[in-house]
């Protein structure tokens, strides 16, 4: 099954708005911030990869975004009516990789890796990464993912449970540079 | 690209995933990835076009899972060969060699863009631009690269870009400096003999580098971002000088890619 057709039937398996991260899918594939009502006629509406990808790099205040996981989506814009092509494409933009993931995982082909394997493969600047004791992992995860990022990191946390209702979670199978960054500051101190 | 033929055959059902470098800091890093993305999908040769990262979303370890397509071109979106193209970009993708097989789909390893002998048109493609009305037969392109003594690639690729371009004889000559290896950019005064220039840094993105360090290390009165910055820039000597931008945000890098592609299925044809 193509990746679009799993993402509409996924869809149809609950009710709308369908939520994803920070935004919310409205039927006739809306999209907007999950704080704004798609009806608001003050909400601009985009059109453009640019300005897409503008609205998602940049926070309100113009500071680049590198964890596209992170809290922080501008709000006041909408996209859309969208086809299901355009949504998941717009998707992808938000949240680089996401669908795909939890395609792979809800269709049991994804395999987290646990930290010590991530770390033990690296090289260059992050390889100081395996000397992060393991007792300062929790914490960092608290810190950076559960409190810093909207993706359940699957390689540390037991899976969350199926819950349809609540949209569509957003995965982590691997740690990611931004934690190496800052695992690696920890290891390194 | 030549149209038609071997390469555009090969190309259906086939998806391109471009490999950057990206950045945690700068938002300009991962610019051209995106937009030679971007282009490539206008284009409409491949059936995807996928953009990854080391730095930022999505990495290198996750793209395959978006990926449909059998047949994958991997290009590195970088100017030579390296850490990352000969180390970390294999690992991460599991990589055994020019052709790899990953789950249903095979993955074939391009070179980068920088490498190609087309690559030279995108460093002509800045210089013109810069140059404006002016003649260039009258003009020293100085290619200024990284370089590192870790790592000879870098900087070889940049000498043979910059002979592709001497026999050109587009400009009266042409030099190549660096930033940390010799030739330094900072003795940019005795690289060339003519008196007017154009610099043309050969980095794959604008930022720091181009921005910054080129400008200060040459000792200009303006960098690139500076409000009051305009081509030529006088010395103190009164030579002046053209600043470009960076090679790899020229227009033309798309076919570059376009070219590692087809040369890649030259030398390994689809079975």
């Amino acid at each position: 099954m193509k990746l679009t057709q799993w993402l509409e039937a996924r869809l149809a398996r609950t009710s709308p708005p369908w939520t994803v991260g920070e935004v919310r899918i409205y039927p006739g594939y809306l999209l907007t911030h999950w704080e704004d009502a798609p009806e608001d006629s003050r909400l601009r509406q985009l059109s453009g990869w640019e300005a897409f990808l503008d609205l998602v790099r940049f926070d309100a205040a113009g500071r680049f975004r590198p964890l596209r996981g992170a809290p922080g989506l501008r709000k006041g814009w909408r996209r859309g009516p969208l086809s299901i092509a355009d949504l998941f494409t717009d998707l992808r933009v938000l949240y680089p990789g996401a669908m795909a993931i939890l395609a792979a995982w809800e269709t049991e082909r994804l395999g987290p890796t646990p930290f010590s394997m991530t770390a033990r493969r690296q090289t260059g600047i992050y390889e100081v990464t395996r000397q992060l004791p393991d007792e300062d992992l929790p914490a960092l995860v608290e810190q950076i993912c559960v409190r810093g990022c909207l993706r359940h990191p699957l390689w540390h946390l037991p899976a969350p449970q199926p819950d349809k209702q609540e949209g569509l979670t957003l995965l982590c199978p691997e740690a990611c540079h931004y934690f190496l960054h800052r695992a690696r500051a920890r290891a390194a101190a | 690209m030549k149209a038609g033929g071997a390469f555009m055959r090969s190309s259906v059902g086939s998806a391109l995933v471009l490999a950057g470098h990206g950045s945690m800091f700068s938002a300009e890093s991962a610019l051209p990835i995106y937009q030679h993305a971007a282009a490539l999908r206008k284009i409409g040769v491949f059936e995807a076009v996928y953009e990854c990262f080391w730095k930022e979303e999505p990495s290198y370890r996750n793209v395959l899972y978006e990926v449909e397509e059998e047949s994958v071109y991997l290009v590195p979106d970088f100017l030579s060969h390296g850490y990352f193209t000969r180390e970390i970009l294999p690992r991460e993708f599991g990589l055994v060699g020019p052709i790899t097989r990953w789950n249903s789909c095979e993955i074939r390893y391009c070179e980068p863009p920088g490498r190609h002998p087309r690559m030279a048109e995108a460093i002509l493609e800045q210089a013109l631009r810069a140059l404006g009305e002016r003649n260039c037969r009258d003009v020293a392109l100085l290619l200024v690269a990284h370089g590192t003594d870790r790592n000879k690639n870098s900087a070889q690729t940049a000498w043979e870009q910059a002979e592709r371009i001497r026999r050109s004889g587009r400009f009266a000559e042409c030099g190549v400096a660096f930033l940390e290896q010799d030739p330094c950019i900072s003795g940019w005064r005795d690289l060339v003999d003519s008196r007017d220039l154009v610099v043309v840094p050969f980095f794959l993105s604008e930022g720091k580098h181009s921005y910054t360090d080129i400008p200060r290390m040459m000792g200009l009165v303006r960098h690139p971002r500076d409000p009051e910055f305009r081509n030529p820039q006088a010395t103190e000597g009164g030579r002046g000088i053209y600043y470009a931008g960076s090679a790899g945000m020229a227009p033309i890098v798309d076919q570059v890619i376009l070219a590692q592609v087809e040369a890649f299925d030259e030398a390994y044809p689809m079975a």
